[in-house]
């Protein structure tokens, strides 16, 4: 039986560390980096877990863990705990824990999800992202392996995906055919969802934002004219600059043969107004009749 | 015999008695002394105190007082113990300021009187009293016993004023501080001033007569009258004086610490 494989890695600040007790001359450097590292926990603690009790501190330690192997980890060193070290000492904890930290600090300003409301400018919600992201990420038990640079990874990938979905909604409600539509809520998904959908009838509108009637006639229209859905995307495709087209592309391939389909099939109107708005159109379609 | 030319283990010596007296373990560090001074002999004793940080040093003496002796409450260099005493209020609590003026007064007595009069050299006493009123902080310790005793304080002010430093000493009192005060006064009439300015800053010699406090409450203003410090204003003013950082400067090639830019 093959069991499965297993590489344990502990935080990058360990590993440097375990580096340092290697060298003979490590008295002065560890004395320093002991004194920083302790002081960027109590300032830890201060901020962000409790610098008056023995739980407190110890979060804080993990913390300052996490956070300097989070500022280690993303220097693109390479993978050894010599050369991490090097890095370590080069530009001393504080100055890689502030690395860490911007890290960290980045990561909270892209938005979790493709969805841009009046909540998210909340200084006080951006203060809860930040501490949120930190101890998620950066908690670093000394001891036992960290997943904390992969969190790290994978999370700032979906938010730069999310990001970009947003940029091309954006453009989108700029290019709405009625005119720039002004709202301060915005859900990225439905719009790009809309233009795509609208766009089948290939007549050269931009449509990023709807209602319940327009929906409807557009419905009517397909199945009346059954018009060249390709000829009509590659028209809105044209319009739309190209760092914003894989976008656009990925949801027609997933809506050709789907919400696309159901519109032209002979499933009554109202069933497929209902999908639209509940699994594509989202906020925003105005539900009711003007 | 004592061999003064090696030096190479007064460090060494001062990092351990440093290190057991942070531990609490007062006594071991006083043997420690006490070794040394067989070893080496006293001079590197007060190598040993020299090369101490002066709030550790301040730890070590303020766990002997008139009651016990310490080698090093003999040794200290004059300079070393002035340094010292600007930590001696650190470990005062606000409260205890407010709720327990007579036993912090008391033990400062006790320190100050202890380590000046322990020796019976005179031009140690006199280099003391001169070291430790060079300083803000050590004015404004001396200040605080004096005015314990304001009246008398007063008394003996008027006398020496008039009469000089020498030929007065005959006065009413006998409170404890008033042999300190003339010794003071004797030795090292500069410092003398600075403390009578410390305990009554609107002192006009020749111009405005000295004035206890009345401690029931607030006294008219007058003009004819220089009014003292109370205790607790002046124990405050000493407790503000304790450094907030080491007085040594930072290792030369450690990079200045961030602080809260870490988050920045």
């Amino acid at each position: 039986m093959q069991l499965a494989h297993i590489t344990t890695r502990p935080p990058h600040l360990v590993r440097a560390l375990e580096a340092l007790a290697q060298r003979a001359d490590l008295q002065e450097a560890a004395e320093n980096l002991i004194k920083e590292l302790s002081g960027i926990t109590v300032l830890v603690a201060r901020k962000f877990t409790n610098d008056r009790t023995a739980d407190g501190m110890l979060e804080a330690f993990y913390l300052t863990v996490g956070c300097v192997s989070l500022g280690i980890a993303q220097a693109g060193t390479p993978e050894s705990g010599e050369a991490n070290l090097s890095f370590l000492l080069q530009h001393g904890a504080e100055h890689v824990f502030q690395m860490g930290f911007r890290h960290i600090k980045e990561l909270s300003s892209l938005p979790y999800l493709a969805y841009v409301s009046d909540f998210d400018r909340d200084p006080f919600e951006q203060q809860r992202t930040i501490k949120l992201l930190f101890s998620k990420i950066c908690r670093a038990e000394p001891s036992s392996t960290w997943t904390g640079e992969d969190i790290y990874k994978n999370e700032l990938l979906d938010r730069k995906k999310n990001q970009k979905t947003i940029e091309v909604a954006l453009w989108l409600r700029k290019n709405h055919f009625a005119g720039p539509v002004r709202k301060s809520d915005l859900d990225a998904n439905a719009v790009i969802a809309i233009a795509v959908i609208f766009a089948i009838l290939g007549d050269g509108r931009i449509v990023a934002r709807t209602g319940q009637k327009e929906i409807e006639n557009m419905i009517h229209r397909a199945r009346e004219v059954r018009p060249d859905i390709e000829a009509g995307w590659s028209e809105l495709l044209k319009k739309t600059p190209p760092e914003f087209q894989p976008v656009l592309r990925e949801r027609m391939d997933e809506y050709r043969s789907t919400i696309v389909k159901k519109i032209l099939s002979k499933t009554s109107i109202k069933k497929v107004i209902i999908a639209i708005q509940e699994s594509y159109a989202g906020d925003e379609a105005e539900v009711d009749y003007d | 015999m004592t061999d003064m030319t090696d030096k190479s283990n007064y460090p060494a010596i001062s990092r351990q008695v440093t290190e057991l007296v942070l531990a609490g373990l007062t006594e071991h560090a006083e043997t420690a002394f006490n070794e040394t001074a067989e070893q080496f002999g006293d001079l590197a004793v007060i190598e040993v105190l020299n090369a101490m940080e002066p709030q550790v040093a301040a730890m070590h003496l303020s766990a002997f007082d008139g009651g016990k002796l310490s080698l090093a409450t003999l040794l200290i260099s004059p300079k070393a113990w002035a340094e010292s005493l600007a930590f001696f209020a650190a470990t005062w609590g606000g409260n205890m300021i407010e709720d327990e003026p007579e036993v912090i007064c008391e033990s400062l007595f006790a320190h100050i009187h202890g380590i000046v009069f322990s020796s019976d050299d005179p031009e140690r006493r006199a280099l003391l009293i001169h070291e430790a009123l060079s300083t803000d902080w050590g004015t404004t310790a001396f200040a605080v016993l004096f005015s314990t005793a304001t009246e008398d304080i007063i008394e003996l002010a008027n006398d020496i004023h008039s009469r000089g430093a020498h030929s007065s000493g005959q006065t009413t009192s006998d409170h404890d501080v008033i042999p300190l005060a003339l010794e003071i006064a004797r030795t090292d009439a500069d410092a003398w001033d600075r403390v009578m300015f410390e305990l009554f800053p609107e002192w006009q010699p020749g111009e405005n007569q000295l004035r206890a406090r009345d401690e029931d409450g607030e006294e008219e203003h007058d003009d004819e009258y220089a009014l003292g410090r109370t205790t607790r204003q002046l124990l405050i003013r000493l407790r503000k004086q304790v450094p907030s950082k080491p007085l040594s400067a930072p290792k030369p090639g450690v990079r200045p610490s961030l602080g809260e830019d870490i988050f920045a």
